[in-house]
């Protein structure tokens, strides 16, 4: 065991060094390169470039790479969750949302310092989570959740942005790729002292950690503060990530995967994971720059390495997920997932009423819009044609929240993980995968090759999931790694596109941020059919969605196949998500809150829970599909978009409350 | 008296040939396009489009010529606003096959005309007066087309004479943050009205359909020519180029200073390549004058 992290770190700096070198001895003598580092001939033009652009962007995929690395360890210790990482306090995300009000608002904030503006963002989104968490001693579920909800929060809003002005947030997304292009010492310069001085810093904490990583009480009767040692090492943290997205811009994966690879290859022990943690994390970043350099010439110009990371990282963790070892139950303990004894009961009348007011609210919202004369009421205009469009698109609102809704509850309560939702667990990804690679590989535009891309894409994905699932049983933890895998690969797909500035990203942004725009009355009927069943279907299943969240020991004693019904649930998640996504494009994280959401108002029972999430699902969706019409008419807000806004908004108060 | 019917039949003729005549003459073709490449040709052919896609989008990026007043916004060019595009009741559609998806909602609304200038291999100056008349055909325009064409190719050939003729390749880069440009090269629009007065591209290497390619600034290394900068510059990057060490070098080693052009739209067709060869001609001479 102790051989096998050294010779890793030993092959991965052999790689590094080999592609240095061969990168050096090109142009030039060997010698006369390297000595370009500190004494350049500026008489040569190989020498000059090699000086202010080779070597200050080899320092900076080192500098950068070990602070990710170190940021991802102590998220993933003090907030106990293998699938936390530099990006989940929001830090990324609110960077990016400063950077874009700035630019289109407050250009002058950008003329004076642009990484101080980014620096500002991810410190507010940092300093919102302490807030919402705070009441709980910033607690790690709660911190995780915050974090998710505030990344969704500022993305919503930062996709709206985007979509209304892509032109002029062009460049924001070469930023939002993590180029890692250099001229000059200015950026290595800047980070190297700040990022050492933080990484000496959280070495300081690593003896209280370790009490930390036994358990919780035995830290706290050790006379550990808890508290102190969260905001500490969370924003030391937040800090190293957001000096590099500030600097130069975001890098995915690298602060998740630097520490997973860790554990992967038998480091457990704190202060050897750091010190492994950094060297991996910086070597994988300085390769993956390196090889991305060595790419014949358009390629290694359309890819910038913080998109690259994700994606040659994305297939290495599918390929070492089966090789993790892992507890069978998260250790993400679960406020907010855990079965609970005195769950509000929900009446006949109830659910009447509320399907009731949904029926309602379809009527009043199909009657009622702007349009060419400002305000109408159908009834008074008389002109009924243009129900012949609203309508499809409300409906289709209503059905596809639903399955989103039922899908996040099964997939919440199937994984004990808070942060699990049909987004997360990769088939989303999977349907705008497949779609991307139609709208790009020239095959087809037409809305239908889309959607036979798309359906294409999440049966793949679906079936990758099922296959590295099978042999462990389909624990929730593999599951959602998995996801997260397949979800990072789309994403590093999706930044790449968008930053490459093809015109043709516009019809893609459009579908991604989660519209009913494309909905057709021919779309409607198999949509309704597919709902309908799968519903039904859900429901039978509702006594082991009681049992499962209980852990596997006891569903096994109740006398349940685990791992046959955890497939079968996963098989049902998968057409719910698929039929939802193809309609309204996979970022509606209505499968992330509806669930939450229904919680929050005190149904914690499955069948209970899972009538309230859909009928919160379906409103919400129904509302914010109407809402997103009429707030900048003519233009259309995407209906996915309006939702997360508005529930975002109610999970973050209802945060507060817990 | 069997002469009676035919009579009457001819008077019918005559008179329902007459309305349609005058319905041609008196109501102009009600058409509304989404893409701003065939909004700018369609304003410039003297159409008013009873609506076009982003208004303020064009108005911060085409510019000229400028949208008619009458002239209502439908929304973004993805999503154009289904329920106002069938209020307003249009006769004709254009959209851009980028756009392709929206064509069977669309063409429930009235009959769309899919139809591009940007793809491979396209842009050339035949390609741009291509499009321009098969826009002119769609909306009875062709005269009108065929004296764009003419005088825009008058106008160009007035503006080779003026442009200094000692003028290096151009590199033509539009910079999207402080490091990275998009640099236009074949099949883009700024080359073809380089071209056309005169001067050519120094960028050899492949472009996208779009004809230009993403570049981080160090590889603009080795390449000799002018640099033209096409504004707008994004906040923050005329400071940060200031400061950069090795952009200084990069545009000492050209041997040119730097210059820049004011904005046109850089995915548009005959008038943009007009505005934009006005805008070179110009800058260049200012260069030679001091």
């Amino acid at each position: 065991m102790r051989i096998l992290p050294i010779g890793f770190i030993i092959i991965l700096t052999i790689s590094v060094a080999l592609l240095m070198g061969w990168q050096l001895s090109l142009n030039d003598t060997f010698t006369l390169n390297l000595t370009s580092l500190l004494q350049p001939n500026w008489l040569s033009n190989n020498s000059i470039k090699l000086h202010l652009t080779w070597w200050p962007r080899v320092f900076t995929t080192f500098i950068c790479g070990a602070a990710l690395a170190v940021a991802g360890v102590l998220m993933q210790q003090v907030l106990r969750n293998p699938l936390a990482s530099p990006t989940t306090l929001g830090v990324a995300s609110g960077a990016s949302f400063s950077l874009m009000m700035a630019t289109l608002y407050a250009p002058w904030l950008i003329e004076l310092s642009y990484s101080f503006v980014a620096m500002a963002g991810g410190l507010i989104a940092m300093g919102i989570v302490f807030a919402l968490s705070w009441r709980r001693a910033l607690s790690p579920t709660i911190v995780v959740i915050s974090g998710l909800i505030l990344n969704l929060y500022f993305g919503a809003f930062s996709t709206v942005l985007l979509i209304m002005n892509q032109e002029k947030l062009a460049g924001l997304m070469i930023w939002g790729a993590g180029s890692l292009v250099q001229t000059g010492w200015e950026n290595v310069t800047y980070l190297t002292p700040r990022i050492i001085a933080l990484i000496i810093v959280a070495f300081l904490f690593v003896k209280p950690l370790t009490l930390l990583q036994l358990s919780e009480s035995g830290a706290k009767s050790l006379g550990v503060s808890l508290t102190k040692l969260r905001i500490i090492c969370l924003g030391v943290a937040v800090l190293l990530t957001s000096l590099v997205v500030a600097t130069v811009g975001i890098i995915g994966f690298i602060g998740l995967a630097a520490p997973a690879i860790t554990r992967l290859i038998g480091v457990h022990r704190l202060l050897p994971k750091f010190l492994a943690s950094i060297f991996i994390g910086a070597l994988l970043l300085t390769l993956t720059d390196l090889v991305i350099q060595q790419l014949p010439d358009l390629m290694s110009i359309m890819i910038p390495t913080g998109a690259a990371t994700a994606a040659l990282g994305a297939p290495l963790m599918l390929w070492l997920l089966p090789k993790l070892a892992m507890r069978s139950q998260t250790h993400t303990e679960t406020v907010l997932t855990r079965h609970s004894e005195q769950g509000r009961h929900l009446s006949k009348y109830t659910i009447w009423i509320a399907l009731g007011s949904v029926f309602i609210g379809l009527f009043i919202f199909s009657c009622l819009s702007i349009g060419n004369q400002g305000w109408s009421w159908i009834f008074t205009t008389g002109n009924w044609s243009v129900l012949e469009w609203r309508l499809p698109r409300l409906i289709a609102a209503i059905l596809a929240g639903a399955m989103l809704a039922t899908a996040g509850t099964i997939i919440q309560r199937l994984s004990g993980n808070p942060m699990a939702s049909p987004e997360v667990i990769g088939i989303s990804s999977g349907t705008a995968l497949g779609v991307i690679v139609t709208l790009f590989s020239g095959l087809s535009s037409s809305l239908a090759g889309m959607y036979v891309g798309g359906f294409i894409g999440a049966l793949s994905s679906v079936s990758l999931i099922i296959l590295l699932n099978r042999k462990t049983g389909f624990q929730p933890e593999k599951v959602l790694l998995t996801g997260v895998a397949i979800t990072a690969l789309m994403g590093a797909i999706q930044t790449i596109v968008l930053a490459g500035g093809d015109p043709r990203s516009y019809q893609l942004l459009a579908w991604l941020a989660g519209t009913t725009y494309y909905v057709t009355n021919s779309t409607l009927i198999p949509l309704a059919i597919a709902t309908s069943i799968s519903l039904s279907i859900a429901f039978t299943c509702h006594r082991w969605l009681d049992i499962l969240p209980l852990g596997e020991t006891s569903a096994r004693s109740l006398g349940m196949n685990v791992s046959r019904s955890r497939m079968l649930l996963l098989f049902l998640v998968s057409g719910l998500t698929v039929s939802a996504t193809l309609v309204v494009g996979p970022l509606s994280f209505i499968g992330l809150m509806a669930p939450h959401l229904a919680r929050l108002l005190g149904f914690s029972r499955a069948k209970e829970h899972l009538i309230a999430s859909i009928l919160v699902g379906s409103t919400l969706m129904l509302f914010s599909d109407w809402l997103g019409r009429q707030l900048l008419y003519p233009e259309d807000i995407p209906t996915g978009m309006v939702a997360s806004i508005i529930g975002g908004l109610y999970l973050m108060w209802g945060l507060r409350k817990l | 008296m069997a002469s009676k019917p035919l009579h009457f039949f001819i008077v019918f003729f005559a008179f329902c040939a007459s309305n349609i005549l005058n319905a041609a003459q008196i109501e102009p073709l009600r058409v509304i396009s989404i893409d701003w490449t065939q909004t700018e040709t369609l304003i410039a052919l003297g159409i008013t489009p009873i609506a076009m896609a982003q208004q303020s989008g064009y108005n911060s990026w085409v510019r000229e010529p400028a949208i008619p007043n009458s002239t209502e916004d439908i929304g973004l060019r993805s999503q154009p606003n289904l329920e106002r595009l069938a209020e307003l009741k249009p006769d004709k559609i254009f959209i851009s096959p980028l756009f392709g998806s929206l064509t069977p909602k669309l063409s429930r609304i009235a009959p769309v005309t899919e139809f591009t200038l940007y793809k491979k291999d396209n842009i050339t100056w035949e390609g741009l007066k291509g499009f321009t008349r098969r826009l002119g055909e769609e909306t009875n325009k062709q005269k009108e087309a065929n004296s764009l064409i003419y005088s825009a190719e008058q106008t160009l050939m007035g503006l080779a004479d003026k442009t200094p003729k000692d003028t290096p390749p151009l590199l033509m880069i539009q910079f999207m943050d402080s490091r990275h440009v998009r640099i236009f090269g074949t099949n883009s629009m700024y080359k073809i009205a380089a071209n056309k007065i005169g001067l050519k591209s120094a960028w050899q290497a492949e472009t996208n359909p779009w004809g230009f390619s993403l570049i981080g600034i160090d590889q603009l290394m080795d390449i000799k020519g002018q640099i033209i900068i096409i504004k707008p510059l994004p906040a923050g990057v005329e400071r940060s180029l200031q400061r950069d060490q090795f952009w200084q070098y990069l545009v000492k080693n050209t041997g040119q200073p730097a210059l820049t052009v004011e904005p046109t739209w850089s995915f548009g067709a005959i008038p943009s390549t007009l505005r934009f060869a006005e805008q070179l001609t110009k800058t260049l001479n200012n260069k030679e004058k001091q």
